[in-house]
């Protein structure tokens, strides 16, 4: 059992129709780029589906998954073969391009998808928690990030003054 | 074998400079950074699986809280309530 086994499942689910496209986000996309550290959760960004009252809701998402015996919950996330997963909806525009644009990655021989280092990075920016400064600031010291790129996405989602700032507070000084 | 020291203090060590212990974490971080897909995979297997097991022996910690620890601590150690105090009232 390892992460190869849930991303099976999640692409299982894809198959069947319950799941839209998917990419993974969060730490364990970040840390396929950085220096790994330690995550407890699988962050999978996808479209939520409209209940017929129209509300989004990842409720067929666990209905699936409890039908195939995966029951327990760590917090808002459900346990699929030893990885706690969780479903997060395409919040803004930048979410859904990070999706869009994600990049095909073979995980222990299983296909899925990644969101890019660029987006990541302009993801960390926008959400602005302390872990995702620290986690932009190790994505700038790996160095490998495409800057113009990365500049283009902060254009396209007015996060440039956010970077500015952020430049002024944590990288200036050095 | 005979030439080997046998006391501590006949043991050579080398205190690294604070440059040597920089220098080394970060060709760890660049080597960690670069790691094939899968490998790093494994990687972060096991620090998910540290991780679990770090929440697990938090949760079989004794319920204390954080401000009965302190007067313990300013205490000494010996679980003592500051002079007069009332059970409750070595909140600080």
């Amino acid at each position: 059992m390892g992460i190869e086994a849930t991303l099976r499942v999640l692409n299982e689910m894809q198959a069947a129709g319950v799941l839209a496209d998917y990419a993974i986000g969060g730490a364990v996309a970040a840390f396929l780029y950085i220096e790994p550290a330690t995550t407890l959760d699988l962050d999978i960004f996808t479209a939520w589906t409209p209940s017929p009252g129209g509300l989004l809701t990842p409720q067929p998402f666990y209905e699936y998954l409890a039908g195939r015996g995966y029951k327990n919950y760590e917090q808002e996330a459900i346990v699929v073969e030893g990885w706690a997963v969780q479903f997060l909806p395409l919040g803004n525009s930048l979410l859904e391009e990070a999706l869009k644009e994600a990049a095909d990655v073979k995980i222990k021989g299983v296909l899925t998808r990644v969101f890019t280092r660029e987006h990541l990075m302009a993801i960390c920016l926008q959400t602005g928690r302390q872990k995702d400064t620290i986690r932009l600031l190790q994505f700038i010291q790996e160095g490998s990030a495409d800057m113009e790129r990365f500049a283009e996405i902060l254009q396209r989602y007015n996060l440039s003054q956010a970077w500015e700032t952020f430049q002024t507070r944590h990288l200036k000084s050095r | 074998m005979g030439d080997l020291p046998n006391t501590p203090s006949e043991i050579p060590v080398k205190f690294l400079t604070v440059e040597e212990i920089y220098a080394a974490k970060e060709a760890r971080r660049k080597y960690l950074a670069k790691l094939p897909i899968d490998q790093k995979i494994d990687l972060i297997e096991q620090l998910h699986e540290f991780g679990k097991t770090m929440i697990e022996a938090r949760k079989s910690l004794p319920k204390q809280g954080a401000s009965e620890t302190l007067v313990r601590c300013a205490a000494g150690g010996k679980g003592q309530r500051p002079e007069g105090g009332q059970p409750g009232s070595e909140r600080v």
